[in-house]
């Protein structure tokens, strides 16, 4: 393949893929969000790409609802993608594609072609380069990607004005031959793709908010590699089952918990104003239609509940609150109420994620974290977690693996990238005598607002005799300390310290601080 | 202590009016008008972040708090370029005359009262140094409280960029411009000023609340939002000055992320509800908040912490533009000069449109109050159209404390 492929838009639509952290058609833009580019002119649910001979005409049209908007070319990596297009043959109708598998034909057959279509969406690691016309919209797309993705390199957002000239572009059209498909009679109407962005975008929030709890120990680090992957696996009873059905293709006996789950989450999910969302909540809270039977009892108690919080006729502070929801919600009611009653007492995921009550398990905390997640969608999680080394990228390509699977056949591959670290099966080995990790540890001890001493075991094992004289230990070889964790020590100081600092726990901080002491890069 | 959810909204949450205010070309003239909680604000500080980078950007605001709490919501680079108008106005009027201490009495800002400007008198001399400020671009929030002179007296420096967002309504000060003025100031034809419609800040309950107090004769009243809301504004009728204390300090620490507002009539209330708020003995979950105050005399020393929930205490003439998560307005106190009832409902417009989440009245069940008569009825509905089904909106429940 000689030929570089461009996805063409404005800055406004490509600042919305970054938010989202998804190159999507125009069914995954809020309303009136989007603004018209060349999706506009193809069947839903597919993003066209232009070859570098055909794109005056797709950049006039990403800048056709407002003259002061400016144009961009989003440059695609094949490398990283391995998917089906759709290519249409000239001569033929408008709607007629034929769907060609990339890996399958030569490179030299896509050359022919100057607009093929993908299936929507795309993760923001199919793009290799990101081009604009001049350097104040080069400022502020570097801007608004560092601040999401937390770096960037000088080549992948650059200034190319020629690319967006009128005359070179006309030459190698009129010069363009007129492409045969290997096989004609595969062309037919492409039908519009419903693609459930919703669904899609939940699931990145949950990732992120759950990957963000893997700070809390092994369980939470287990449970997140299992929540990330669990689509493969048939659905076994896990604490956080009742969410599942909200993220499957197609949930089959599902219980009446589950589906209590699914309806609240889409009724509130993707809210714009917290207060909206919660009056909405109480209003689904009394719908007896909608509930489910054996729900619809409790259901009209946590709304009379809820109401009375609004309305402040309930004096308690929040924990006595909580302590009150824990007590009569037990093993035997569903966690439901618990983070409804969280939802009306903490607005934001970060303060949501600061909020520590004695009773908590930790498997709480991953409901808390799933349930905020899946409501505010990945756009909305914590700037300072985004900003997480390789978790924004990562999250991106997993959101697209999640919609790819959707689909009955699966076509689009993508190259995995860099998995964000967790740190607990990287900084935390039994035992290690690198003094460097030591220092680590001791820095770890201080973010928690604790000590190394009150999780790390300090050993020394001596080959032959020691002497020990008025306090004096002499070696005849040279010693090696050894850190030994503790880990449910370990765990129990990080639970300890969540909402002690006025600085939330920054998983990039540790990062930071773990390659400082280690050298490690 | 805990910190505060509080930034600038992302490009992502603006509205397309508000991106389309933003896409603006960097030079030229442009003003900007929208009723309270439109985000005039917001544009203005999007409008810093995309072009503070250049050198000679300036952005003003009428008063300190403001420009303090604004400040807060951008990157540290860009807020060197951040001052109040009259400051930076009479910094510019020295620095253009090299003024000295031993030339002060000659170099000063002319002036017909103290802080007051006599714009006729600079205006010449700033004609007379032939100073070139082409290459400033200005963002003016709250145009409309900088009257016509400011803007012409600018001119003459050849200021020729201004990016002006003002709101006809908030006008707060005596010297201000109407919306005619600030056209005519600007040069800009009518077609072109680009007028924010929709409500962005507040749910339809407190912006329902806000607009019953809405005096402008010359323009409709501001749209509502369609976003009903569970925190419908509560007046809570108290016997003792305890309990009002106990409300507000129970608030901040059901979620002490939030920045409580306190508006008051008088100086002498706020002064004293800032002593009496910090002065917590009360055993509670979260660590006392950081109660803060401002007054006229304390110019640009403003210690407000917006980043950090905690409780402000403010005279109502010192929250203009400002916003916080919720908002409690004593009522107690407040005065009409002359009678002027629409002079009240001015304030309570500022006063109650300030609130992001939730509005709170405070009123003794003993003192006559002037503002209980142009409160909502107790009962007072509007009607509303919410996804398919019409709803009622109370305006102000009542609950006694």
């Amino acid at each position: 393949m000689s030929k570089r492929w461009f996805i063409v838009t404005n800055t406004e639509n490509l600042e919305f893929f970054f938010s989202c952290g998804l190159i999507v058609d125009p069914q995954g833009f809020p309303e009136n969000a989007y603004i018209l580019d060349p999706m506009n002119d193809v069947p839903i649910g597919y993003i066209p790409l232009f070859s570098e001979d055909n794109l005056f005409e797709a950049l006039k049209k990403a800048k056709e609802e407002d003259v002061n908007l400016s144009d961009c070319l989003l440059e695609i990596d094949f490398r990283k993608l391995k998917s089906h297009f759709f290519v249409r043959q000239p001569s033929e109708s408008l709607d007629n594609y034929a769907e060609l598998a990339l890996t399958s034909i030569a490179g030299s057959i896509l050359d022919e072609f100057n607009e093929i279509l993908l299936r929507a969406p795309l993760p923001i690691s199919a793009l290799k380069k990101i081009i604009l016309r001049d350097s104040r919209s080069q400022y502020k797309t570097t801007k608004a990607f560092e601040s999401l993705y937390n770096h960037t390199s000088a080549k992948f957002i650059t200034i190319e004005p020629k690319m967006f000239g009128k005359a070179s572009q006309k030459a190698n059209l009129l010069e363009r031959s007129n492409p045969e498909l290997p096989n004609r009679d595969s062309t037919q109407p492409l039908p519009n793709r419903v693609i459930d962005y919703q669904r899609i975008f939940s699931f990145g929030g949950a990732v992120a908010n759950l990957y963000y709890q893997t700070k809390n120990g092994r369980f939470s680090t287990k449970i997140f590699n299992e929540f990330v992957s669990q689509e493969n696996k048939p659905f076994d009873t896990k604490f956080y089952t009742p969410f599942l059905a909200y993220f499957s293709n197609s949930p089959s006996n599902v219980s009446e918990e589950s589906a209590l789950y699914s309806l609240i989450l889409r009724h509130i999910r993707n809210f714009s104003d917290i207060g909206e969302s919660r009056y909405d909540l109480l209003d689904l809270l009394q719908d007896q239609e909608q509930l489910p039977n054996s729900f619809q009892r409790d259901c009209d108690a946590a709304s009379k509940s809820l109401k009375k919080l609004v309305d402040r006729s309930i004096s308690q502070d929040t924990d006595s609150i909580i302590s009150k929801v824990l007590g009569y919600y037990n093993e035997e009611h569903s966690k439901i109420f618990l983070l409804l009653t969280m939802f009306f007492l903490r607005d934001h995921t970060e303060t949501m994620l600061t909020y520590h009550h004695d009773q908590f398990q930790e498997e709480d905390y991953m409901l808390f974290s799933i349930f905020y997640g899946a409501i505010n969608y990945f756009t909305k999680t914590p700037s300072f977690l985004r900003r997480t080394p390789d978790l924004s990228l990562w999250i991106s390509f997993k959101m697209a693996e999640f919609a790819n699977r959707s689909e009955a056949i699966c076509s689009t591959i993508f190259l995995e990238p860099p998995k964000p670290i967790l740190i607990h099966e990287r900084f935390f080995p039994k035992s290690s005598g690198d003094y460097r990790l030591h220092d680590f540890y001791d820095w770890f001890g201080k973010y928690i607002m604790s000590n190394s001493d009150n999780f790390v075991s300090w050993k020394m094992t001596t080959k032959g005799e020691y002497l020990c004289s008025k306090g004096t230990m002499t070696f005849g070889t040279r010693q090696v300390q050894h850190a030994e964790i503790d880990f449910d020590k370990l765990e129990k100081n990080i639970i300890l310290s969540i909402g002690k600092s006025a600085n939330i726990f920054d998983v990039a901080d540790v990062i930071c601080a773990y390659k400082k002491y280690t050298k490690s890069s | 202590m805990a910190k505060r959810i509080f930034r600038l909204p992302t490009r992502q949450d603006l509205t397309k009016s508000q991106r389309a205010a933003l896409r603006l070309p960097k030079d030229g003239k442009h003003l900007i008008i929208g009723a309270p909680g439109t985000g005039k604000s917001v544009v203005a500080l999007w409008r810093l972040q995309e072009i503070g980078h250049s050198q000679d950007t300036v952005f003003l605001t009428f008063n300190h708090v403001l420009n303090h709490m604004n400040k807060a919501l951008v990157q540290s680079a860009h807020s060197t370029k951040m001052n109040t108008a009259m400051s930076w106005f009479y910094e510019l009027q020295w620095s253009m005359v090299n003024g000295t201490s031993g030339t002060f009495e000659e170099k000063k800002m002319p002036e017909l009262a103290s802080h007051k400007p006599d714009y006729e008198k600079v205006t010449q001399r700033m004609a007379d140094l032939n100073v070139d400020c082409s290459r400033f671009n200005l963002i003016i929030d709250e145009g409309q409280d900088l009257p016509p002179e400011w803007f012409d007296c600018i001119k003459t420096l050849k200021v020729s960029n201004f990016f002006v967002v003002a709101d006809q309504n908030q006008q707060i000060t005596e010297e201000r411009s109407s919306l005619e003025e600030l056209q005519v100031a600007l040069g800009i034809d009518e077609d072109d000023v680009i007028e924010l419609k929709e409500n962005w800040r507040n749910t339809t309950a407190i912006a329902a609340f806000a607009n019953y107090f809405y005096t402008d004769k010359a323009s409709p009243r501001p749209l509502l939002p369609n976003k009903p809301s569970t925190d419908t504004p509560i007046m809570f009728e108290y016997d003792s000055i305890d309990l009002v204390k106990e409300q507000i300090l129970n608030e901040y620490d059901r979620d002490p992320s939030k920045l409580i507002g306190f508006f008051v009539a008088n100086e002498n209330k706020r002064n004293w509800w800032a002593e009496n708020l910090a002065d917590d003995n009360v055993g509670r979950k979260n660590a006392p908040p950081i109660v803060s105050t401002y007054f006229a005399s304390l110019k640009g020393k403003v210690n407000i912490n917006f980043n950090y929930g905690g409780v402000v205490v403010l005279n109502d003439k010192s929250v203009k533009g400002i916003e916080f998560d919720t908002v409690f307005i004593l009522i107690d106190g407040f005065k009409a000069i002359s009678n002027d009832k629409e002079s009240l409902m001015k304030r309570m417009y500022v006063m109650s449109s300030r609130a992001r989440e939730k509005l709170f009245i405070l009123k003794s069940s003993v003192q006559n109050n002037i503002l209980d008569s142009i409160l909502p009825p107790d009962g007072e509905c509007i009607t509303t159209e919410y996804k398919g089904k019409h709803i009622e909106i109370e305006l102000l429940k009542r609950r006694s404390l």
